[in-house]
């Protein structure tokens, strides 16, 4: 009787591809909670920024003193500090997007499933027509509407993706509803909040936590998008898609570091996550257990 | 005064295809500390019973006439939330699976506390003592360290016998079991049914016993009702209904147990099967099947009671002559 997170662990260890990608994970989260020690220069603080420096090639020594191992944008801006908050950004609007989405998309599932009928019908019904349309057009007319800002584009990605979640839990809780452990609960008087919270969400976990870890990819990805787009975050606060896009206009006249760099490490980031969130779908899909 | 009173109870349920008179005008009583054996084929209505009593028939199905009485209180027709606050605590129920039974991401700890949460406060160390105690009255070796366990790491026997304590953890005064012992080992029948021999006498519980086994159900009730086609063709004491049956059918289904038959002999049978509860057949239910069938059959037979027994047949079997 071993524990259940060191037995998952030990499988987890088999796929060597899928550890490498959980510590390219763990470094990038790591170096971007400490983006503001290990930066040379705050790329936010706009009165730090010569505009001597721009558009520096990587190697270049600044007014500052340091080099500039990646270069410098437009602005002067240090690329490889901005590429740094950067990643800070994306980390934090991906798991916070995922996590909102997840405990959204979990509680309009499950209790569509508990409810059933017309409830039921109307909830999926909103989902369905929510997954008719692409995700990037929804976020797009979001972030339109509601303005820029960190809150506000979460709440774009949260819209765009609950459904996902929303649709796998009903899925997993329409399947435990039906068993006898649930109705044997719900014909005590045990609230029907204890069987839903209790007894039919803890048997939904293993796919919803697949689809979160694949969806905390993807609003990565769609918050580069909308930013490359220019409707994201402010331009004075650049995230990774922004500056892929502040870059863009440069690429054919060589200066080709302002918009790589960046996209380099948005791509690492991303496929890092998918690699780990494609060994744990394997793990906890039971149909591909050995 | 009965623990139980089942009267007249019709449980009838309403499909597409017409009316499925599942149960229909069954009565009968269970005294407190008594087991009560009710036998049947598939689709003869035993289950329906069971679950008509603790009101837990689903739609379409309905209880349309009668009434079941627990310690004189009439449960039929009870507004949903008293049900729920008497089952668990006065009524239980023991179902086939126990796979399905058991939430397979929860330790049996908190699947108990969880029971027992359903009926009013309880602290953690209450709960535990209870369902400890719970679990050593089924005879879980190492109750307190199984306590922690999930259900996957128990065995069939071992996670019935799980369902088994939970229903036990408020003491009820009714456990309904409905073919608890069916997706068992024989080995493993025979210990659980010795097992809750041994808690009836101990507790002074009621106890329906649910079974399509005659065998099983002789060793363990006092008394057996025999269902066919929704209603209870016979009911007496143990030995006396395996003794002489008096419905042909009892006698039927005692023939076609295997312990009965020589080696190399083929086994007795009913011949035909259970008729369609959508289309019976007119008069006595069993009269297609029946070797002592006559016109009189064409009209449903009343139930005649003899002392303790009873059956519904114009041409019973003789008495035993004592």
């Amino acid at each position: 009787m071993d524990e259940p997170l060191a037995r998952i662990w030990a499988e987890f260890r088999e796929n060597r591809v899928a550890v490498g990608a959980l510590v390219v994970v763990a470094a990038i989260a790591l170096i971007a909670l400490l983006a503001p020690l290990i930066a040379p220069q705050n790329p936010y603080d706009l009165a730090s920024l010569v505009l001597m420096d721009a558009r520096r090639p990587p190697g270049f020594v600044g007014s500052g003193g340091y080099v500039h191992i990646l270069g410098t944008d437009a602005q002067g801006r240090d690329l490889f500090s901005a590429i740094l908050y950067g990643l800070r950004i994306s980390i934090q609007i991906g798991v916070a997007a995922g996590a909102v989405a997840l405990v959204l998309g979990a509680v309009l599932g499950t209790s569509a499933a508990y409810f059933g009928g017309r409830i039921e019908a109307f909830i999926m019904r909103i989902v369905d027509l929510q997954l008719s349309f692409p995700a990037i057009l929804l976020a797009l007319m979001l972030s339109a509407l509601l303005g820029k800002g960190m809150p506000q584009l979460v709440a774009a990605l949260v819209t765009a993706q609950y459904a996902y979640f929303a649709r796998t839990a009903h899925g997993a809780a329409s399947v435990e509803r039906s068993k006898e452990y649930v109705e044997a609960a719900l014909s005590t008087p045990l609230p029907a909040r204890t069987v839903v919270f209790r007894h039919i969400l803890p048997n939904c976990l293993p796919p919803l936590i697949v689809v979160a870890t694949v969806q905390i990819a993807n609003s990565i990805a769609l918050e580069a998008t909308l930013s490359f787009l220019g409707l994201g975050l402010p331009p004075t606060e650049p995230s990774l898609g922004m500056l892929i896009a502040n870059g863009f206009q440069y690429m054919l006249s060589g200066r080709y570091w302002i918009s790589i760099y960046p996209g380099i490490a948005l791509i690492v980031l991303i496929v890092a996550i998918n690699l780990v969130g494609d060994q744990v779908r394997d793990q906890l899909n039971p149909r591909l257990k050995r | 005064m009965s623990l139980l009173e089942v009267r007249d109870l019709q449980t009838h349920f309403f499909t597409r295809a017409g009316v499925v008179k599942a149960v229909d005008d069954v009565s009968f009583d269970v005294a407190a500390g008594e087991v009560i054996g009710l036998v049947g084929e598939s689709g003869s209505g035993k289950s329906v019973t069971g679950l008509s009593i603790l009101g837990l028939v689903d739609s379409p199905g309905r209880i349309v006439a009668g009434s079941v009485k627990l310690a004189g209180q009439e449960l039929v027709g009870l507004a949903p939330a008293k049900l729920r606050a008497l089952r668990g605590q006065r009524l239980a129920m023991v179902f086939q699976d126990p796979m399905s039974v058991l939430n397979p991401v929860l330790t049996i700890a908190t699947q108990m506390r969880l029971a027992l949460e359903a009926h009013g406060r309880v602290s953690n160390e209450a709960a535990r003592a209870r369902s400890i105690d719970a679990l050593t009255a089924v005879r879980i070796p190492d109750a307190a360290q199984r306590l922690d366990a999930y259900p996957h790491q128990f065995s069939g026997g071992m996670r019935q016998r799980v369902a088994i304590a939970i229903a036990l953890l408020h003491r009820p005064a009714l456990i309904v079991c409905d073919e608890p012992t069916t997706a068992l080992d024989v080995s493993i029948q025979a210990q659980i049914l010795t097992e809750m021999r041994g808690l009836v006498r101990h507790l002074g519980m009621a106890l329906i016993w649910i079974s399509h086994d005659l065998a099983t159900v002789s060793s363990l009730a006092s008394r057996i009702l025999v269902m066919y086609a929704g209603r209870i063709i016979e009911e007496g004491p143990t030995a006396a209904v395996l003794r002489s049956p008096r419905h042909p059918y009892s006698r039927g289904l005692l023939q076609s147990l295997p312990s009965r038959a020589e080696p190399g002999q083929d086994l007795a049978q009913i011949p035909g099967s259970t008729p369609s509860l959508l289309r019976l057949p007119e008069g006595c239910s069993f009269r297609p099947r029946c070797s002592e069938k006559t016109d009189a059959c064409l009209r449903m037979p009343e139930i005649e009671r003899h002392g303790a027994r009873a059956f519904r047949c114009h041409h019973p079997h003789a008495a035993e002559v004592p």
